[in-house]
């Protein structure tokens, strides 16, 4: 029979062996072999969303990659579809005749060298109004209606005379009493 | 560039197999004294070998920054301790205990009965403790751990765990008289 004696107090001893004796608990015999089970799992799960992670960042770098091309290309300036060709006007006699003026071949991307070569490049386009106009012009030259060097641009002498004004000459009123009589008349 | 690539690939197996070992050999060595950190938190063998549990699965993720073997004991056994204190929160429903006899099961029934009463009189003695006087009572009936090794698995100075595990016994003694039993025959 085990009595307890509550009135005195307890030894350090008795103390130690109950607390290890309550303590002294050990796990089941499985339970290492299922925490090997469970970080084995663990670990194929982290390996699975890792390979995940790295194809969703590859994916991801392919798209940038992909958007940052295609901005790029969007982004090069335009440049001229085609040379500029004047059109040949019929020249006048005091004129010489001008060669077409061609723009200096550019050096330019592949892309607009491709763009550039195309064979279906528009004309200059000139109006019909500005092309008659220029005719127009040109037939006065030829036929001496306009002194060609003044479209060269050289200074006539009459440029430098002084301009002569004429004294006014003011002739005298009327006087009331004649228009009553109709003597100016 | 073809051998370099297969090199790599060599080492960084390696260095994962012996990862893997070194974690085995913690486990090995650490199941038993993380059960038993949780067990007297939760006083429930199921639930303590579950908290053990998660806490090794938690230390294998982080083992890289543990592969120190004080290092690993001393988180390892704050970790069950913190995981074990917030399972007990949580699960308030559960009102059966499961009182353990370690190796003092006697075959008499009224011995039974006795060490049952004493074993539930000893928890609530011990969960009347302040957790930091817990801890360090706990650790000490743990495996015979010494003053030196408390603290290193705690992370505290040798002298506070001396002046923590005199007060925690004092005050254990004051509550379980008691304990100091007499044993007479009829």
């Amino acid at each position: 029979m085990v009595e307890h004696n509550r009135d005195e107090p307890v030894k350090g001893d008795e103390l130690d062996r109950a607390l290890e004796a309550l303590l002294n608990v050990e796990p089941s015999p499985d339970f290492v072999a299922r925490v090997r089970a469970d970080v084995s799992a663990d670990a194929i799960a982290a390996d699975w969303l890792t390979g995940r992670l790295v194809a969703m960042a590859a994916a991801v770098g392919a798209v940038m990659v992909g958007v940052w091309i295609f901005m790029g290309t969007q982004a090069t300036p335009p440049l001229p579809a085609a040379p500029i060709v004047a059109q040949r006007l019929p020249s006048a006699p005091g004129i010489a005749p001008v060669e077409p003026a061609v723009n200096p071949p550019v050096k330019s991307t592949p892309i607009a060298q491709t763009i550039a070569a195309a064979p279906s490049a528009p004309d200059v386009i000139v109006s019909p109004r500005e092309s008659a106009g220029l005719q127009y012009l040109l037939a006065a030259l030829r036929d001496g209606r306009l002194d060609s060097a003044v479209m060269r641009g050289e200074q006539s002498d009459a440029a430098d005379t002084p301009i002569v004004i004429e004294p006014l000459t003011v002739e005298p009123l009327v006087a009331a009493a004649d228009l009553e009589t109709g003597a100016g008349q | 560039m073809h051998e370099w690539t297969g090199q790599l690939a060599g080492d960084i197996v390696n260095r994962d197999e012996e990862l893997a070992r070194e974690f085995d050999a913690r486990l090995v060595e650490s199941s038993r004294l993380a059960f038993r950190v949780a067990f007297s938190v939760l006083h429930h063998r199921e639930d303590a070998e579950d908290v053990a549990q998660e806490a090794f699965a938690k230390a294998h993720r982080n083992f890289r920054q543990l592969r120190d073997p004080d290092r690993f004991r001393s988180w390892l056994v704050r970790m069950v301790w913190r995981m074990a204190l917030d399972r007990r929160r949580s699960d308030r429903r559960r009102s059966v205990r499961e009182i353990e006899h370690g190796s003092r099961v006697d075959a008499s029934p009224s011995h039974a009965m006795a060490d049952a009463e004493r074993a539930e009189m000893l928890w609530e003695a011990i969960d009347s403790l302040p957790e930091k006087l817990r801890r360090v009572v706990v650790l000490a009936s743990i495996e015979g751990h010494d003053i030196a090794a408390i603290a290193g698995l705690l992370g505290i100075p040798p002298g506070t765990v001396k002046s923590r595990l005199f007060l925690a016994r004092q005050q254990l003694k004051e509550r379980l008289q008691w304990l100091n039993t007499t044993a007479t025959n009829p």
